[in-house]
């Protein structure tokens, strides 16, 4: 107690604790607002699902309320089967040679696709407010 | 915690060189090493503990134009003079913040100041790239650059304030 009050006597000590305290709420308040702020879902984010470029659905994944499957047929046989949870979506099953569509696991973002090469089906994320989600350069 | 520049000139001149080529070394060192977080603009910017030492030993002048010595040299090893835009406004905001912050503190807790000049140099790039880019929907990277510079403050202001110590040694060589 005696030390405590001996540290709050030098000025300077105190403008160090106010400072401290000022960072401290601040990254408090950042991460709150990181944690839950940031995650509610803001606008549309809709993945539309192509086979061989023909786009076969449009799903908004922000109105997604629960998980749900559905299975695309290819007409020679073969099929993947995809998973749409709120706002993010995947590939579980496929019996494709190389498997990556399900490797590529959940997508939320314009930046990550989900790509099956071997079936030609592509799953692409895009957003209303993409313009945040837009590469600013690609290198190589 | 002001020196007065007593020393010879040329001296400090050569103690200032030589504390702008370790900075150089720290912030190619850097670029080498991955990134903490995997988000763009974020670094530890280990080239701050350089600032924060020179701080403690030099004028405000000189550290100033260690400081710019240093941006200009770093935006030509980084070979992207376009980059140099973000480096200045950071550098030069968290300059100005962290020496009043050094003042305000009487020249102790380093670490503070550091975390001052961090987020001080995350703010002064995102302001220009709100200008450059005309919007200022860059300012939505701003609770994530928070938190990551009190993170990456803290560390590099707690490498000066250990290393401070070594250093001063030889540094006082030269200033005095």
């Amino acid at each position: 107690m005696k030390r405590l009050r001996l540290f709050f006597s030098d000025p300077i000590n105190r403008r160090a604790v106010l400072i401290a305290a000022g960072l401290l709420l601040s990254a408090v308040s950042c991460a709150v607002f990181l944690l839950y702020g940031a995650r509610r879902p803001s606008g549309e984010l809709l993945a539309r699902i192509y086979l061989r470029g023909e786009l076969l659905t449009t799903i908004d994944l922000n109105a997604v309320t629960e998980p749900r499957l559905l299975t695309v047929e290819l007409p020679e046989g073969g099929s993947n089967t995809i998973r749409v949870v709120p706002g993010e979506i995947a590939v579980i099953e496929a019996d494709c040679p190389d498997r990556l569509c399900v490797q590529t696991g959940y997508t939320s973002s314009p930046l990550c696709p989900v790509i099956c090469l071997p079936h030609g089906l592509l799953i692409q994320i895009e957003t209303d407010t993409s313009e945040k989600d837009r590469p600013d350069i690609i290198s190589y | 915690m002001k020196k007065k520049p007593v020393s010879h000139p040329i001296l400090r001149l050569t103690a200032l060189s030589l504390l702008t080529a370790l900075s150089l070394a720290l912030f190619v060192a850097e670029s080498a090493l991955p990134a903490p977080v995997p988000f763009p603009g974020v670094k530890l910017g280990l080239a701050n503990i350089v600032t924060l030492l020179a701080l403690l030993f030099f004028t405000p002048a000189e550290v100033f134009l260690m400081l710019s010595a240093r941006i200009f040299l770093s935006g030509l090893f980084a070979g992207q003079l376009f980059g140099l835009i973000y480096s200045v406004a950071g550098g030069w905001f968290a300059f100005f913040v962290m020496f009043f912050f050094h003042r305000y503190l009487a020249g102790r807790f380093l670490f503070l100041t550091s975390i001052c000049g961090a987020l001080a140099h995350n703010a002064g790039q995102l302001c220009a790239a709100a200008l450059l880019m005309g919007s200022f929907s860059v300012f939505a990277y701003l609770p994530i650059l928070f938190l990551t510079g009190c993170l990456t403050g803290l560390f590099t202001g707690l490498c000066a304030q250990f290393s401070q110590k070594y250093l001063r040694r030889c540094l006082l060589r030269f200033l005095d």
